[in-house]
């Protein structure tokens, strides 16, 4: 039983986030302002936080900077703003994610999941020594499996070698050319079908597969995996 | 005839006896001329007879009349046999037939009476107390005749036949004459009218070589008969030689336009041009410089003639001084030219400066300074204006946001809780569907206003455009498989690059992309493509449209078009309109064209 703080001064978003929270199982501590929130913070045993960043008072990001003073919880923003310059703000001062307005209650909820996973294996979660792992994606080659925020995700021999290329030389871009030419160990003649495999590892291993985290496109150049090598 | 027009060995042939005609028909008409003139068509040829052998046989009569006169012994009538032996003897050479008669007796002959004779003259004459009858003939058989008297001979025996072969030579001649001329320009393996290095002659090259060949040929005439038979024939065979020419270069309508002078005034035209292109190149000051210098140099002559020098070198230094104020005032006017300039180039921040224009020069500088402000503040405010829509668009969509968080959400509750309603699980699916366009469409209005104002950042880098086709059909083959279309992908083997924003350029062939899959005709081929030419790169999509498209391409990129049928299904009716406005941020073009039920859209970018 996780306890999440939900923070929005529409208190109709709060209630729609209490319900799908509660039918996940998890306890759900609602607060309208910034204020209300350090104070709900400091009184219970917060898990993770979902934080709205347009309030009245005390806004989303300075309750943020406020809570990281206090707490090493995970904080999911929640806002109306899509730009990219928002979400690089929002990162920078020390959010985990980011979840756009309107959002897709299914979506949250994956990353409310992927968050607290996070949090508990950085608390203590055991990674095998023989596995690379970037961000929360971990790959043991032993075992030859993959798992993201420690939940396993099936790849196909061909994808868990794709990603097993790009994880290895993680923050190097591969051009579609080069990956087939190290997977397949052959030359590519005809239509390249790197792309569609990264789709599909995307679509197992992102919440969302528009918008990667990890493995990322490089548009008009190729594909990279996001994150350090730990 | 129609199909010897062509024929290169008619043409020959035609003009060979074109000359040919041409010699006969002059021969015959001198020859009607002559016989005209001496009255042989009306007398059959007598007064032409008497005027060549009347001479002749009064020379014979008077030679017999002497004879008689002096010869011993004496003429008696009637003769003796020895006189009259004597006579035939003596006259045995003679080219007539003479006969002394007295009455109807002949009294002596030098030949037997000759069965045609030419010309007949006779004469009484006193001879040893009698009166005798002379009779001197002109006998074709013992006359030796000249060239000259056999040819009129023959020309009045044939007179009227003549008449009848010069009608023939003539008709010839103008037949010979309209074949050749029809024929010209007419040739083998050409369609129309073709002229050959020959035909391309110029006119007036022909009418000089005729002066020429006129005062070369024209200065002995009149004195030697052969000599001018020979320059007219020169001449007229010259004469047939252009007609030919002439002709096909009337057909081809290049009479002036081929003609020397016509060359000659498009060779000056050109210079001229050239030298006005030069003159338009020279900047200002430096074509003042020049026309100052020209002046300058011209008095220098003056002055190095001598021509009154004291006057012409007090002039020099006024002139000199002219041209200094002269050139002073053009670099003032380039200054302000610049201005101009770059006022006209959109360019309205660099002002002229004006610290060492003097009087009008500055006002005038000061003038173009005030319109480039207020250009510059018109510029400003529109801008100002634009950002402000697009704030305004934006902020008011982050407003429909919330409430449209908490409809999205219970819709999706709503969903999930258990009514035994029909009706009202229809209601419910309605609420979901519109909600969703909602959630597009508030997405979608402040990316396209954005786009359209280029208030996106933008990084152009080197994109590798078949690198980007490849991972774009990769992003899209499932979709594209779910809507049962098939992508093609044809890439220019190049591998060409551009500068483009990657997210950017995608996000302009993902909505290219999405309505493929929302819009084509399912079951057919997506067509994904690269090209190169001409220093640009062209990526082009192309697919069958599901609906008539009763719209033109121009509409499509509206904001808020779409085609007639599509109107009820998802989707904004912005994203060609985003996808437009990404592409011109990124510097390139973005065409649509409809044609029937093909859509296809292009980008067009530099090539690096």
């Amino acid at each position: 039983m996780y306890n999440i703080l939900v923070c929005d001064d529409e208190k109709d978003i709060v209630s729609a986030l209490t319900i799908y929270l509660r039918s996940e199982g998890y306890r759900v501590f609602p607060a309208g302002t910034g204020t209300e929130a350090l104070a709900v913070l400091d009184r219970e045993d917060i898990h993770l936080v979902l934080m709205d960043i347009m309030m009245p008072g005390m806004d989303g990001i300075t309750a943020m900077t406020e809570l990281r003073k206090r707490r090493n919880v995970p904080v999911i923003l929640l806002t109306a703003k899509g730009e990219d310059t928002d979400k690089v703000l929002g990162l920078n001062v020390g959010a985990d994610d980011y979840v756009t307005k309107p959002f897709n209650p299914v979506e949250l909820l994956a990353r409310v999941k992927s968050q607290l996973r996070r949090y508990l294996q950085l608390g203590g979660g055991a990674v095998r020594p023989t596995a690379i792992t970037v961000g929360a994606v971990s790959l043991d080659d032993d075992a030859k499996t993959v798992t993201v925020d420690g939940e396993r995700a099936n790849l196909t021999p061909l994808e868990y070698d794709i990603l097993k290329l790009l994880m290895q030389n993680a923050g190097k871009v591969f051009s579609p050319a080069e990956i087939y030419r190290q997977v397949w160990h052959e030359e590519c003649i005809g239509d390249n079908p790197v792309a569609v495999h990264v789709r599909h590892i995307r679509e197992k291993i992102e919440i969302n597969p528009a918008e990667p985290r990890y493995l990322k496109v490089v548009w008009g150049k190729g594909y990279k995996m996001e994150g350090e090598l730990r | 005839m129609k199909q010897w027009i062509d024929k290169t060995w008619a043409k020959v042939t035609a003009f060979c006896l074109l000359l040919v005609f041409t010699v006969l028909a002059i021969a015959g008409g001198a020859g009607i001329t002559y016989l005209v003139a001496e009255n042989a068509y009306l007398d059959g040829g007598e007064q032409l007879s008497a005027q060549m052998y009347e001479g002749l046989c009064r020379r014979e009569m008077g030679d017999a009349y002497l004879y008689l006169e002096n010869a011993q012994p004496a003429f008696t009538v009637p003769p003796t046999e020895e006189y009259a032996a004597m006579f035939a003897r003596d006259f045995q050479s003679s080219p007539c037939s003479v006969q002394v008669r007295k009455g109807d007796t002949v009294l002596l002959s030098n030949c037997d009476p000759p069965e045609s004779t030419l010309y007949t003259v006779f004469g009484d004459y006193p001879c040893g107390g009698q009166t005798v009858t002379i009779v001197s003939s002109l006998d074709p058989d013992r006359a030796e005749l000249n060239y000259e008297q056999v040819l009129t001979a023959r020309l009045i025996r044939w007179r009227h036949a003549l008449i009848v072969l010069e009608v023939l030579f003539a008709a010839a001649w103008l037949f010979c004459l309209i074949f050749t001329l029809a024929s010209a320009g007419h040739w083998r393996g050409y369609e129309g009218i073709h002229l050959t290095w020959f035909d391309k002659i110029p006119v007036d090259l022909w009418l000089a070589g005729f002066v020429l060949a006129l005062a070369a040929l024209g200065e002995p005439l009149f004195y030697v008969f052969f000599y001018n038979v020979a320059a007219a024939a020169v001449l007229v065979l010259l004469f047939y030689l252009f007609l030919p020419a002439f002709t096909a270069q009337c057909k081809a309508g290049t009479v002036l336009k081929g003609s020397v002078i016509a060359w000659v005034l498009r060779l000056l035209r050109h210079i001229l041009r050239w030298f006005g292109y030069v003159l338009a190149r020279i900047p200002l000051v430096w074509k003042t410089v020049l026309g100052v210098a020209v002046l300058l140099l011209f008095d220098l002559f003056c002055v190095a003639n001598n021509w009154d020098a004291e006057f012409l070198i007090a002039m020099l230094a006024v002139n000199l001084l002219a041209g200094l104020f002269l050139i002073y005032l053009a670099i003032g006017l380039r200054k302000l030219q610049k201005g101009g300039q770059a006022l006209a180039a959109g360019n309205y921040e660099s002002p002229v400066d004006t610290r060492r224009l003097v009087g009008d020069f500055r006002h005038h500088g000061e003038d173009l300074n005030a319109i480039q402000q207020g250009v510059q503040r018109a510029v400003a405010q529109q801008m100002r204006s634009e950002r402000m829509k697009t704030e305004l668009i934006t902020n008011v969509s982050h407003d429909i946001k919330t409430p449209l968080t908490s409809i999205v959400n219970y819709v999706d509750l709503l969903k999930k809780e258990e009514i035994d309603n029909p009706t009202a699980r229809e209601y419910i699916d309605v609420l979901d569907r519109q909600s969703a366009r909602l959630r597009k469409l508030t997405e979608d209005l402040v990316e396209a206003s954005k786009a359209a104002a280029g208030a996106i950042p933008v990084t152009l880098t080197e994109t590798d455009v078949n690198v980007f086709l490849t991972q774009a059909a990769g992003e899209y083959r499932q979709r594209l498989a779910e809507n049962s279309l098939e992508p093609v992908l044809t890439l220019d083997k190049s591998d060409p690059r551009i500068r483009a924003d990657g997210k950017l350029l995608w996000r302009v062939l993902d909505n290219l992309l999405s309505n493929v899959c929302k819009y084509a005709m399912p079951g057919t081929r997506v067509y994904l493509s690269s090209e190169t030419a001409e220093g640009k790169v062209r990526v082009t999509v192309k697919n069958i449209s599901r609906y008539p498209l009763n719209i033109s391409a121009d509409e499509l990129t509206e904001r808020f078009v779409r085609g007639d049928e599509s109107r009820s299904t998802e989707g904004s009716g912005l994203g060609l309109s985003i996808a437009m406005g990404l592409t011109h941020l990124q510097k390139g073009e973005f065409r649509l064209s409809v044609d029937g039920d093909l859509f296809k859209a292009q980008l067009e970018f530099d090539r690096l």
